[in-house]
């Protein structure tokens, strides 16, 4: 087994763009993602990285590098956060309507406003119906270990799409702690070299970015959402072998004691970890709680999802961003309808925490669950719509 | 597990003394985190650190709110932070002093170590850069990991000449440290530097400190939209490391300091005179440079 270093989370994510065998590198630096293009930049200038690092003028110009050096067939990275993201997402649903596989680390962060450089899940919401593979990690191995998953998945050449990874920016990406960096040896084999299906080249003139007129249009849309979902098995595979090398298993959703579980709490990133923390407190207190982690988000394990979750009451859905005016956070809406039409579905309750970086303690669940045990009691059926928890109500 | 909770100024390498730590307990095959308190970074102003330590995968990402450990870097915090907020009982305290440290023990302590690290990172590193050296003082006190593995980490992380001074910075510290237990001083008989603290709550261990802007969701303005004057709320005086002195003999009541003040921390006395609100002073020395007759120099903030 690999040695564990102790690093910082966002070095050890250049670390493996760089072992990753990336071409090109197209960022604009924004907090909380800096140190990660920092570190390229710095690989890329002293020969460490056997590529380019483009430095461009804005997030937009970034996207549209990434799809150009893409479409010439170089194996492209690159990495963005909140106004970043906003700035770039004109481009993010063509980057993946044109089938290319770019893998992008979004340092999650909130969408301004009020101006917040800290964490939460509304930047990724905003692009939640892009088109891209869409996961999320929870800690710096996670991190480390999807930039070569997420190449293997994008490159594959049934799914060729764009894959984004989610961390959660500051808690996440600036926490030093051990990761188990992989050799040369112990990846070999592991990413094979990038083969695109189609490459722009002066030589073999094509189009890429045609225009596609109403009686086109929607054809390409079913086109590209069935590949979506048909990647299922292709991103089971990229986690399957890497599994079989490295030993760290992941699963589209990973569950903590979940089987006799009356009351289950979903999260999905970093989160997860001090819910994991939560879950057995309640536990040694005899609470049959459990923990339903969402890694993958896109395509949504609707499958998997239910079987973890049927056999519960309760489900206490975690969200990241508020969907204003709608039926609940992005993720709570999602599982409702997951669940819906099965038969004796769990009540499902959705709270919205850990806006703007706001601390969430491993008292906050517990507080959770409380309250949602409780109400449950009286209306075991419908859960609340949604709650914006831990929001000021009273000095 | 371990929690160490270290408190510094902007620029004093809180952040680094974390990492530092948590290097070493890696090394040595242990778990650890170290993160910082995440936010805009201002040299000078009060910022604080964390590492947790174990001999499992650490999990938790939350601050720490009740320390076994506290390290302060910087003596001026002590009146500027309460960094002793949620010290466990029978905690651990490492302090950059130059003062007795018997007078830093209060009820419930356990034990302390009092370096004075400003001295030491002054004369080695000629800069007063003590992360280094508090981290020497820690160890002496509590051997949470071994003083090689520090020092690996310290030269894994600084090459040449610096990481040579900061080892030496770090053993100097690790020598001069000295420590205190709960039963040396009789702790009566002084005036206390810090108040005895209420444990925290069972299972509220965690729970956030009470956060300075308390608004409700109710009573903010449409739009977030601030009113005038809302620096009045926002006492810029903690981020000060360096304090403006005033000889009267020298001023000429020109009101220089006072029209250049970023921070309308100058005050005109009645007698003509200004002096300095240290409310609002954030110490950048504008005030000393601008001043014409040179009636103002700076001087290093005051430990308590
Ligand atoms: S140092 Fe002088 S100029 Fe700066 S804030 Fe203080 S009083 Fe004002
Ligand atoms: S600038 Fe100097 S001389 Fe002028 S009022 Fe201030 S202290 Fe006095």
């Amino acid at each position: 087994m690999a040695k564990r270093i102790g690093m910082e989370v966002s070095i050890a994510a250049a670390e493996a763009v760089k072992q990753a065998d990336v071409d090109v590198v197209a960022a604009y630096p924004i907090t909380p993602q800096t140190h990660i293009v920092e570190k390229l930049s710095e690989f890329a200038a002293d020969g460490q990285l056997d590529g380019e690092y483009v430095t461009v003028e804005s997030e937009h110009s970034a996207m549209s590098v990434c799809i150009g050096s893409q479409a010439s067939g170089a194996r492209t990275f690159t990495s963005t956060s909140s106004q970043g993201l906003a700035l770039m997402s004109e481009l993010v649903p063509i980057v993946s309507a044109l089938r290319l596989p770019l893998v992008m680390l979004l340092v999650n962060r909130s969408l301004s406003g009020p101006l917040s450089i800290w964490n939460d899940h509304s930047d990724v919401m905003s692009i939640r119906d892009s088109g891209c593979i869409q996961l999320f990690v929870k800690n710096g191995q996670e991190v480390y270990d999807h930039v070569f998953i997420g190449y293997r998945i994008a490159e594959k050449e049934n799914v060729l799409l764009p894959v984004i990874i989610n961390m959660d920016g500051f808690i996440l990406s600036h926490t030093f702690e051990p990761v188990e960096i992989m050799t040369p040896d112990e990846l070999k084999g592991y990413l094979p070299p990038y083969q695109p299906k189609y490459t722009l080249h002066p030589d073999h003139p094509l189009t890429m970015g045609a225009y596609a007129t109403p009686a086109l249009y929607t054809e390409a849309k079913k086109a590209h959402d069935e590949v979506l979902k048909a990647s299922y098995p292709s991103i089971l595979e990229a986690w399957n072998s890497w599994g079989k090398r490295t030993g760290r298993h992941y699963r589209p959703v990973e569950e903590l004691f979940c089987q006799d579980a009356d009351t289950i709490i979903v999260s999905m990133g970093s989160l997860s970890e001090t819910a994991a923390e939560a879950v057995k407190l309640m536990r040694d207190q005899g609470e049959k709680v459990g923990l339903l982690e969402l890694r993958l988000w896109r395509p949504f394990p609707f499958e998997e999802f239910s079987r973890a979750a049927a056999g519960a009451q309760r489900l206490i859905v975690m969200d990241r961003a508020v969907s204003s005016g709608g039926p609940g956070g992005p993720v709570a809406s999602e599982i409702r309808s997951a669940l819906y039409g099965i038969n004796n579905p769990p009540r499902v309750d959705s709270y919205i925490i850990g806006l703007g970086g706001r601390n969430v303690t491993i008292q906050d669940f517990v507080e959770m669950v409380e309250k949602t045990e409780a109400e449950s009691a009286l209306s075991p059926v419908t859960g609340s719509t949604y709650e914006i928890f831990g929001a000021r109500e009273h000095h | 597990m371990l929690e160490i909770r270290f408190h510094g100024r902007g620029g004093q390498g809180a952040v680094t003394s974390a990492e530092l730590l948590a290097q070493a307990a890696i090394e040595e095959g242990k778990y650890a985190r170290a993160f910082p308190s995440f936010g805009p970074e201002r040299r000078g102003a009060p910022v604080s650190a964390f590492c947790r330590i174990d001999d499992k995968p650490v999990t938790l990402r939350t601050s720490i709110d009740s320390p076994d450990v506290v390290v302060v870097l910087d003596p001026s915090l002590f009146s500027a932070v309460d960094v002793t907020r949620g010290l466990r009982k029978d905690g651990s305290l490492v302090i950059n002093t130059k003062k007795e440290p018997g007078r830093f023990m209060f009820h419930g302590l356990k034990q302390l170590a009092a370096v004075n690290a400003t001295q030491i990172a002054q004369e080695i590193l000629n800069r007063p850069i003590t992360n280094t050296v508090l981290l020497g003082a820690l160890v002496r006190l509590l051997p949470v990991v071994k003083v090689e593995s520090l020092i690996s980490a310290v030269q894994n992380r600084f090459s040449g000449k610096i990481a040579d001074l900061n080892v030496q910075a770090l053993e100097r510290a690790y020598e001069e440290a000295q420590i205190i237990s709960a039963g040396d001083v009789d702790i009566e008989k002084q005036v206390p530097c810090f108040q005895e603290k209420e444990p925290p709550e069972k299972g509220k261990e965690d729970k956030p400190c009470k956060e300075d802007l308390d608004y409700l969701w109710t009573e903010l303005t449409p739009g977030c939209v601030v009113q005038p004057g809302s620096t009045r709320d926002n006492l810029t005086g903690d981020w000060r490391s360096t304090l403006p002195v005033m000889q009267k003999e020298r001023c000429i009541q020109c009101g220089l300091c006072w029209a250049f003040c970023p921070d309308a921390a100058q005050v005109q006395e009645p007698d003509g005179f200004f002096s300095v609100d240290l409310d609002y002073c954030k110490g950048c020395g504008i005030c000393a440079k601008e001043c014409p007759t040179g009636a103002i120099h700076m001087e290093k903030e005051l430990e308590l």
